[in-house]
């Protein structure tokens, strides 16, 4: 199959493999994270803008 | 724990909002003015420097990098100092920042209509410009990451990450595509020729749009909706998977502005499959910007703010949606070259940038100047003027693309082109061109109401002083037992950048290694031979006129091509091509077998052409070029330029800069006789000589005269 998508590139077998290797370990890796994350951690992230005084004396003109 | 006390930097916000107004209104205003003079040519007053080729990179450059570039500084300076509680790492480095930025915008406006021009897409300025950029872009890198250790905030937002990864990939991209060699001190020649050229361009054209455009848009989305909407993002973990399959997605998919051209199969292909794929996270990232609504959607109604992020974030769906369906060779062979690009771009750049920038201004305006904003009914007039301006921007290109790509395929039952002439295609489009051209005035007057009101706004209130702000200092930072994987990264700036310059880095070398290093993706061609010197200035003109924004020079291996230009190009035909010059889009016809064939002209019909148009294609929407005529060339850099290309490959004989301007004059003497015989007077030393010997060159390596 790799032959099809890189004609004339003879002699990068390692590099066209190592490339879909990488390229599904960035996924799977990625999946990894997000599962073991805790909730704590993830709801203290999500809020993080909002937790933010922007300015203290700040009037902010009708919008909260 | 003691609380440490430090103030906000919010003047550097001020500055850098300011700056996105002005350079915004100028965009649109250029922008307005190109699209006036398609279907007016004379709009341009028969001045070389308001050309439609001159202006129209200054246009795109002023939209991608003042206009949008000030809003991502502006959206950054605001949210990351708060994000990571503390003042900027530097405020001399911040103030760097910002004047250099303008200094570059303002050289940008005088050079590109100077006709100062590498011809590459997104990357027209010359190299001392370049460099500047490059200086200025790492001012900003150093204050950013400065902030991010003396920070105050453990874990850095997913905000942050996307500013991050924008500082990073953009840095690689600006340096791996400015590589060229100086002639003089306002021109240069390209490292890479042809194909190379066009695969590293695009690597960086289409990256700059993803890296520019999209990323750091992105961080501002995830930081400014939650606060507008004052509702936490949809899902952190989502933006997670965001974040990374699109910063490593992203760089494969510069090959898909080449399909069907001389690039080799393998990267078409390979930029087919990552866009593909791109819609997953562009999608994901859209559903967590619209769904942070959750719960707020009746306050859409009334907010205007809210508005323009909501149309916004659905420009952005709708245009990373379509940028994958134009990746497909079937889709593509219909909507390249056409004006079906400019309609995706516009969706992506006046909705997805414009009105969340717009929307960030009102957001920030009233705590910039601690006032209420002006009126909320003007910004609401505007919301729709901007709207409304963007559908009549897009449907016209949308309508305009299509038929050209049916008028230009359309053959008899017989097989024979229904509409040979090109120009009887373009004479269609003349009214949709007028209606774009109205979708860009409604646009620019919202723009100019926002103006009003943001004006109003902070007359009515003061700058609000830097404000004294507390928060615990950060301690050192620890590992804790079963943290997630993530969770450590986003507490460590270091190793999250490393990752994600490995993360971006990885498609480019991809794709790079195997099209330099392995011979057969260009096979050469014994007959195509350098330019000759005056070939080669007259290719310097056509760059400086910027005609490669009109006209392609890439017949693509479609029967409606060959019937219509001729043989399809090969990639051995661009070997000595510094820059390479493809194009993107035809407004007028490809120009690669200009030279042979039937398409060959006498050098009285170019002289003419270019004095005017209209004298030899009546109706032609081309400019006229009375300048090409009237200009004597300045040949004293053709020695330094021929020496530069036989650095960079071109196989001019040692010594040959002695010898060059000899043979350029007696070449520029044989088209003055050929002239002369047609009752034209004029001198060898004319600039319309030059660009009528590169005209008669193309496609003649080949193919016979």
């Amino acid at each position: 199959m790799l032959s099809r998508i890189y004609p004339g590139a003879e002699g990068y077998q390692f590099f066209q493999g190592l490339s879909l290797i990488l390229f599904f370990l960035v996924f799977v890796g990625v999946i990894v994270l997000i599962v073991t994350m805790k909730k704590d951690h993830v709801n203290k992230m999500s809020n993080m803008p909002l937790e933010i005084e922007d300015d203290q004396s700040a009037n902010y003109g009708g919008h909260k | 724990m003691e609380m440490e006390k430090f103030r906000y930097d919010n003047q550097i916000v001020r500055m850098f909002f300011w700056a996105t107004v002005v350079w915004g209104v100028t965009a649109f205003l250029v922008g307005l003015t190109i699209a006036l003079q398609l279907p007016a040519p004379w709009w341009n007053f028969s001045t070389s420097w308001l050309t439609f080729g001159r202006l129209r990179p200054l246009h795109t450059n002023a939209a991608i990098f003042a206009f949008v570039g000030n809003g991502i500084f502006m959206g950054y300076y605001y949210a990351a100092q708060r994000l990571l509680k503390a003042r900027n790492f530097s405020d001399t480095l911040s103030k760097v920042h910002f004047w250099g930025w303008q200094a570059i915008i303002v050289a940008a406006a005088f050079t590109l209509p100077a006709g100062i021009t590498t011809a590459k897409e997104y990357a027209e300025l010359e190299w001392p410009i370049d460099i500047a950029i490059a200086l200025i872009w790492v001012a900003w890198g150093v204050n950013m990451i400065g902030t991010i250790i003396q920070r105050r905030e453990k874990h850095m937002y997913v905000a942050m990450w996307f500013f991050i990864a924008t500082f990073v990939t953009i840095a690689m991209l600006h340096i791996v595509n400015s590589v060229e060699v100086p002639v003089g001190l306002w021109k240069s020649y390209p490292l890479y020729a042809g194909v190379q050229d066009a695969l590293v361009q695009w690597w960086y054209g289409h990256n700059a749009v993803a890296f520019f455009l999209t990323t750091p848009y992105l961080g501002l989305m995830y930081y400014y909706m939650p606060k507008a909407a004052q509702r936490p993002v949809y899902s952190y973990r989502l933006s997670i998977i965001h974040f990374w399959a699109l910063i490593f997605l992203y760089i494969w998919a510069g090959p898909h502005h080449l399909l069907y051209t001389s690039t080799p199969d393998w990267a078409q292909t390979l930029g087919t499959v990552f866009s593909i794929m791109l819609i997953a996270p562009s999608w994901g990232g859209m559903l967590n910007g619209l769904l942070t609504l959750r719960g707020a959607w009746d306050r859409v109604r009334q907010d205007p703010i809210l508005k323009f992020m909501v149309v916004a974030v659905s420009a952005y769906g709708m245009s990373t949606f379509e940028g994958p369906m134009m990746s497909l060779k079937n889709y593509n062979a219909i909507s390249h070259f056409t004006d079906y690009t400019i309609a995706h771009v516009h969706v992506g750049t006046l909705g997805w940038n414009g009105l969340l920038t717009f929307g960030i201004l009102y957001w920030l305006a009233p705590r910039l100047w601690n006032t209420k904003l002006y009126s909320l009914k003007l910004a609401n007039v505007h919301f729709w003027l901007a709207t409304l301006g963007l559908i009549f921007y897009v449907i016209p290109m949308y309508w305009t693309g299509i038929t050209q790509a049916l008028l230009w395929k359309q053959f008899t039952p017989e097989g024979i082109l229904v509409y040979p002439n090109f120009l009887e295609t373009v004479l269609q489009l003349i009214p949709m061109y007028w209606t774009r051209a109205f979708g860009g005035t409604l646009y620019l007057t919202g723009s100019l109401v926002m103006v009003y009101n943001l004006v109003k706004t902070a007359r009515a209130g003061a700058p609000i002083p830097d404000p004294e702000m507390e928060a615990a200092p950060l301690e050192p930072i620890k590992s804790i037992e079963g943290e997630s994987k993530h969770r450590w990264l986003e507490a460590r700036p270091v190793p999250f950048i490393i990752l994600s310059l490995v993360a971006v880095a990885i498609g480019g070398l991809v794709e790079f290694v195997p099209m330099f290093v392995v011979k057969s993706n260009i096979a050469t061609i014994s007959t195509v031979t350098p330019y000759s010197p005056l070939e080669l200035e007259g290719r310097d003109l056509y760059i400086k006129e910027g005609c490669f924004n009109c006209h392609s020079q890439m017949i693509r291996p479609f029967r409606s091509e060959t019937e219509r230009y001729g043989e399809y190009s090969k990639a051995g035909e661009y070997v000595y091509d510094h820059p390479f010059l493809w194009g993107s889009k035809r407004t007028g016809p490809d120009l690669h077998r200009e030279g042979v064939g039937k398409l060959r002209k006498p050098d009285a019909w170019h002289y003419n052409h270019m004095e005017n148009p209209r004298s030899m294609s009546p109706g032609s929407i081309m400019p006229v070029y009375p300048w090409l005529l009237e200009r004597s060339n300045d040949y004293a850099k053709l020695p330094k330029k021929i020496s530069v290309m036989r650095t960079l490959g071109v196989p001019y004989p040692e010594g040959y800069e002695e010898q060059a301007l000899d043979d350029l004059k007696k070449q520029a003497e044989g088209i003055v006789a050929n002239l002369k015989d047609s009752g034209i007077e004029t001198t060898w030393d004319k600039e319309i000589i030059a660009m009528i010997a590169y005209l008669q060159k193309l496609g003649t390596g080949i193919l016979p005269k």
